[in-house]
């Protein structure tokens, strides 16, 4: 009996009403609760980010005339940053945490750095992003640049006066480290300040300054935890990285032994290549396209010791190897993986098959993306509800997390979840789902226990997400790993991709939509039109058939 | 035969005024020249241990390791040349060798590091770590100032200093007071001799003495490496072509040819059994690179699980590609391991086996001769100047010095031969058809896949190796993959014996002499009587004479 639901349907199975209706309902339920504990459990997708970027530089652009600093010359880029709020979360809990990123600690900004090519000089602006204040300045400067030597006290009313201008009540702060040194033809002074009276746990509010010569150098608000505490994280991030390595030997291992598999198939000649290179080299646009969509990070990080030309047509041909690279791996596991399961009589591309006679099997493509969306939903759903019990039970810990910084610092911020996701979702369900049940199948003939394995492994490789005690994703994701290894062995390998894409499509754009800037709102919207992107071969298939007819 | 034999006279005694020219003008070329090993592991324990004392800190209970590292002075060298660099690192003290001894406890940030002179023994670097909240004894600024200046004094005698930095910070439960000085009267171009010192508290806190190069350098430094890095970046977009082609080849000749599978798997259960000897031997490295946020299980896990990983990755590679490249030479007619072949037929008074022996030493010797005239003619016409590998540093700090070119002719240059020669080679040679354009390209892609920036100007390394490759690849075609790869192993064993036999501390010296009789085991061969015999009767299938 147990054994039984774990059997791969046959080619012409298709989901009766009542199991399509059932997914249905499932999906809206997952949907429905994603939507009303999403906020509890990741409350940081509230933040509302008013600031667009162009205002960002703009007002970088204001800070500099106001130092007296010339910036027009210089080339800008910027992006968008987070602080890591751990130690806030641990000490003080969720909702104060917000409450005081949103008030005292800055925490989300612009950054907006001005370069030049081959220049040492250059200037780095950040600008809150909720309320479009500077926060942090830096003056990159080389050490052989003439300035004045000031003295101490004029250098100290120098830089109060600086504070002063940026809103700061110096009566409320103490000075805590002062320091001069004497470089070839100028001057520099380091102050560092602590607000008196100011304290979150051990933790104290600081700002610092640095005067170059007699003009600003740098200025840093900052919050300073505690050394222990960054080493105790350090401690229980690595615990989660070891399980991750570990993992991904596992996985680094059963993966490179498609290449045997591959030449033993080869040999009988029962491999598919063209669909593999098709699929392999799908990533390969998919990967300039992000190339393209992350040019502001790109730019920022430029280095100013090389040729604009030279960091660009590096990184673009690293990026296009790496398409290669990440290409011939999918290619590898999507030849084998589809002529083994071709050889056991597992499922492999399903919706492929039913596409050749797309009016014979119109109902089982309808189901196929009926479960794909729904199982999204559902997974959706899912996660936020383990999450919830596991942080009411007080087991589990989650850090306030921004990990779409890059999709915000993006050219087009709906395009970062197709490109991540299409690619994840391929390579994920293609090396986990279609290559590896097909060769536990084959070692262990137990479809039961291929899924298990695979959906182990894939599970626990996720374990370096900061999310506490380390093996919590791994848990929550064995359980997903196993339903989509099932519904892989009924529907094919399509239905999980679909589900997959879907699942990170809609994550990431439930974030936009959420954001209180208009732009993000609408790239939101674009992000959720961008799921029924998987439906297009479907679309296409049928027209191709019609204009045959 | 007779010919061959006086051909080979003449290659040895070249090969041995190579020699003779390599060790004669050995400190104006080569940058590892300026390592001078007087005090050995355990004197610098005990100087460091008696540094400690005398600043009224305690380590007892510390776990210790003793390594040996360096910084390399690419200022000095750039803009003094080689000869005058190396000069003031052995003569004058200028920091850039140091036997590094650390004290630490396992989860525990404070730590202590002491950084000594190998030559003279002088202190030129020391840290403790502190936690930011630990506590110690507040002094006023001027006190600090003064303990400074003394220790600035004490372990400086010679130079007169003037202070550039000056500066305090308030920890939670401590004083921290840093002090900067620059030497006075001291050139090195436009570079300053510094001493910084910090007093945690009421104690030494921190220590060095540092060559403050002018901040331009780096950038100008940086920009002269950039044409070698897009060479190194090309050739390694075109070497993943090759790693390509390799996997097509894979799959043809499996397909089309036979091959050796049991043969490729030895020599690469062999690769991976040598890397594992590599890892225990660099064990004390691998100890004191420890990070003390983690518990010593999880660092090692971690260091030795990816490296262990790593090796299986490269021997799987080695594997596939012994296994390819074995098959392809056979098809176009090479005898890739003839070595290997007459050894395994116990044939060892072969002439043809002298014979590959002897040319694989006469290459190794001409190779330090041509190195040597290269970089003479280049340091004079080009001021070329070369960064220091870290080989020679790793090697001091093993359990065993003397395995270091043993490990690596087998994790480093079997590798490269197995890719660039055997597999790149054939590979050319079966689908280009041409001998000479097969060698050509071999080497270009060796040099240039392997292409870090080493050498100033960095052309030089190209002009220097493309020779060369296209010399070893005539050589494999003629002699066997075996002949090169001892051939590069007697240049790797020559540079790394070098400072082991020119250092006085017993230890070190005896593993240097280690080595040299090691390079000299396989002339054992030739205490054979010579059987006369031509083995080519006993070639594999397809293989030329």
């Amino acid at each position: 009996m147990f054994g039984k639901i774990f059997n791969p349907a046959p080619l012409e199975y298709t989901p009766s009403r009542r199991i399509i209706v059932t997914w249905i309902l499932a999906g809206i339920f997952g949907l429905l609760a994603y939507a009303f504990f999403n906020e509890k459990i990741f409350p940081l997708l509230n933040v509302n980010i008013r600031v667009a970027p162009e205002r960002a530089i703009a007002t970088a652009d204001d800070f500099l005339k106001r130092e007296e600093f010339s910036s027009s010359e210089y080339e800008r880029a910027v992006v968008f940053s987070s602080c890591s709020t751990e130690y806030l979360q641990e000490k003080m809990g969720i909702t104060k945490t917000i409450a005081l990123l949103q008030k005292d600690i800055p925490c989300w900004s612009w950054d907006v750095r001005y370069f030049r090519e081959l220049q040492p000089e250059g200037f780095y602006v950040s600008v809150d992003a909720l309320n479009g204040a500077v926060k942090n300045f830096y003056h990159t400067l080389p050490e052989s640049t003439e300035g004045k030597k000031i003295s101490e006290n004029e250098a100290k009313t120098l830089a109060e006066g600086i504070l002063k201008r940026q809103n700061y009540d110096m009566a409320q702060y103490e000075l805590k480290t002062n320091s001069h040194k004497d470089l070839p033809k100028r001057r520099d002074y380091f102050f560092e300040w602590e607000k008196k009276n100011y304290k979150i746990a051990d933790a104290t509010l600081r700002v610092m300054l640095q005067i170059h010569g007699d003009r600003l150098g740098m200025l840093l608000k900052y919050l300073e935890i505690p050394e222990k505490f960054y080493r105790d994280m350090t401690h229980k991030t690595t615990v989660g990285i070891i399980i991750t390595l570990i993992f991904s030997a596992a996985i680094g291992i059963v993966a490179l032994a498609s290449l045997f598999i591959l030449l033993i198939q080869c040999k009988y000649g029962s491999v598919r290549w063209r669909l593999a290179i098709i699929f392999g080299a799908l990533l390969l646009p998919i990967r300039f396209l992000n190339f393209y969509n992350t040019l502001p990070s790109f730019w920022y990080s430029y280095p100013d010791t090389t040729y604009k030309a030279i960091y660009f047509w590096i990184s673009a041909v690293s990026l296009c190897l790496g398409g290669v690279f990440t290409g011939g791996f999918i290619f590898l596991i999507c030849a084998a993986g589809e002529s083994l399961s071709r050889k056991l009589n597992l499922p492999g591309f399903y919706l492929l098959e039913a596409l050749k006679e797309p009016r014979k099997f119109s109902n089982k493509i309808i189901s196929i993306y009926t479960i794909g969306y729904s199982f999204a939903f559902c997974m959706m759903g899912y996660e936020v509800l383990f999450y919830f019990l596991g942080t009411q039970w007080k087991h589990v810990w989650i850090p306030l997390s921004f990990s779409y910084s890059g999709m915000l610092s993006s050219k087009m911020p709906f395009l970062e979840p197709l490109t991540v996701g299409t690619s994840a979702a391929l390579l994920e369900e293609f090396l986990f789902r279609l290559y590896m049940i097909a060769l536990f199948t084959k070692l262990f003939k137990r479809p039961w226990l291929s899924v298990v394995l695979q959906a182990v492994l894939w599970a626990f490789a996720h374990s370096n997400y900061a999310i506490y005690p380390n093996f919590t994703r791994g848990i929550e994701l064995t359980i997903v790993g196993i339903a989509l290894g099932m519904i892989y062995l009924k529907c094919g390998i399509e239905t999980t991709v679909i589900a997959h894409y879907v699942y990170n499509a809609v994550t990431a754009g439930w974030l936009l939509f959420q954001s209180g800037n208009y732009y993000f709102v609408s790239s939101g919207v674009l992000v959720l039109l961008l799921v029924f992107i998987p439906i297009l071969p479907v679309y296409l298939s049928k027209r191709y058939a019609k204009s045959r007819k | 035969m007779k010919q061959k034999k006086i051909i080979l006279g003449v290659g040895f005694v070249l090969g041995l005024l190579s020699l003779a020219l390599f060790l004669y003008t050995y400190d104006d070329c080569r940058p590892e020249a300026s390592l001078d090993v007087r005090i050995d592991k355990k004197m610098a324990a005990g100087m460091a241990d008696e540094f400690i004392h005398e600043h009224g800190l305690n380590t007892q209970g510390y776990e210790r390791t003793v390594t040996l590292e360096f910084k390399d002075q690419f200022y000095l060298k750039k803009t003094l040349g080689m000869k005058e660099t190396t000069r003031l690192i052995r003569h004058a003290g200028v920091p850039c060798w140091s036997w590094q001894v650390r004290y630490f406890l396992e989860s525990q940030k404070e730590e202590i590091r002491v950084y000594l002179n190998p030559s003279t023994g002088e202190i030129i670097y020391f840290s403790h770590a502190l936690m930011d909240d630990a506590a110690a004894e507040s002094i006023s600024h001027d006190e600090a100032k003064f303990i400074a200046e003394k220790i600035l004094l004490s372990l400086n005698k010679y130079e007169e200093f003037e202070l550039i930095q000056d500066s305090f910070e308030e920890l939670a439960n401590r004083k921290e007071h840093v002090f900067e000085w620059k030497a006075k009267n001291i050139e090195l171009a436009d570079a300053t001799l510094h001493v910084y010192v910090a007093i945690a508290g009421n104690k030494l806190g921190h220590y060095a003495k540092y060559v403050e190069v002018p901040d331009g350098f780096y950038r100008l430094y940086q920009r002269e490496a950039t044409p070698s890095m897009i060479v190194y970046f090309v050739f390694g977009v075109l070497n993943v072509l090759i790693n390509i082609g390799m996997l097509v080849a894979l799959f043809l000749q499996y397909r089309y040819s036979k091959i050796r599978w049991k043969f490729s798997g030895a020599i690469a259960l062999v690769f991976v059994a040598v890397s594992l000897i590599e890892v225990w031997n660099f064990f004390p490295v691998t100890q004191s690179d420890y990070y003390t946020a983690l518990t010593k299980n999880m660092y090692l896990t971690i260091h030795l699980g990816t490296r262990l990983f790593g090796i299986l990755l490269t021997g799987l590679w080695i594997f596939l590609t012994c296994a390819v490249g074995d098959s392809l030479s056979r098809d176009i007619g090479i005898d890739a391991f003839p070595v290997l072949r007459l050894l395994k037929e116990r044939n060892f008074s072969s002439p043809q086996l002298r014979e590959r022996i002897a040319v694989a030493y006469i290459l190794g010797l001409l190779r330090t001769g041509y190195v040597t005239l290269f970089y003479l003619v280049a340091i004079r016409f080009v001021h070329a100047w070369k960064i220091l590998p870290s080989n020679y540093a790793v090697s001091f700090s093993a359990y065993l010095p003397f395995a270091l070119p043993l490990t690596m002719l087998i994790t480093d240059t079997l590798t490269n031969e197995l890719k660039y020669r055997l597999f790149a080679i054939s590979f050319f040679k079966k689908y280009l058809k041409l001998t000479w354009l097969a060698v050509l390209l071999s080497s270009f892609f060796w040099v240039f896949g392997n292409y870090n920036v080493a050498i100033f100007p960095a052309y030089l390394k190209g002009i220097e190796l493309v020779t060369l490759g296209v010399i070893w690849g005539f050589a494999f075609k003629r002699y066997g993959i075996e002949t090169v790869l001892w051939a590069e192993t007697v240049f790797a064993f020559i540079l790394v014996a070098m400072p082991l036999l020119r250092s006085p501390v017993d230890f070190f010296h005896t593993a240097g002499i280690i080595l040299v009789v090691i390079l000299l085991l396989p002339l054992g061969l030739f205490l054979f009587p010579s059987s006369g015999e031509n083995s080519s009767l006993n070639l594999p299938q397809g293989a030329k004479q």
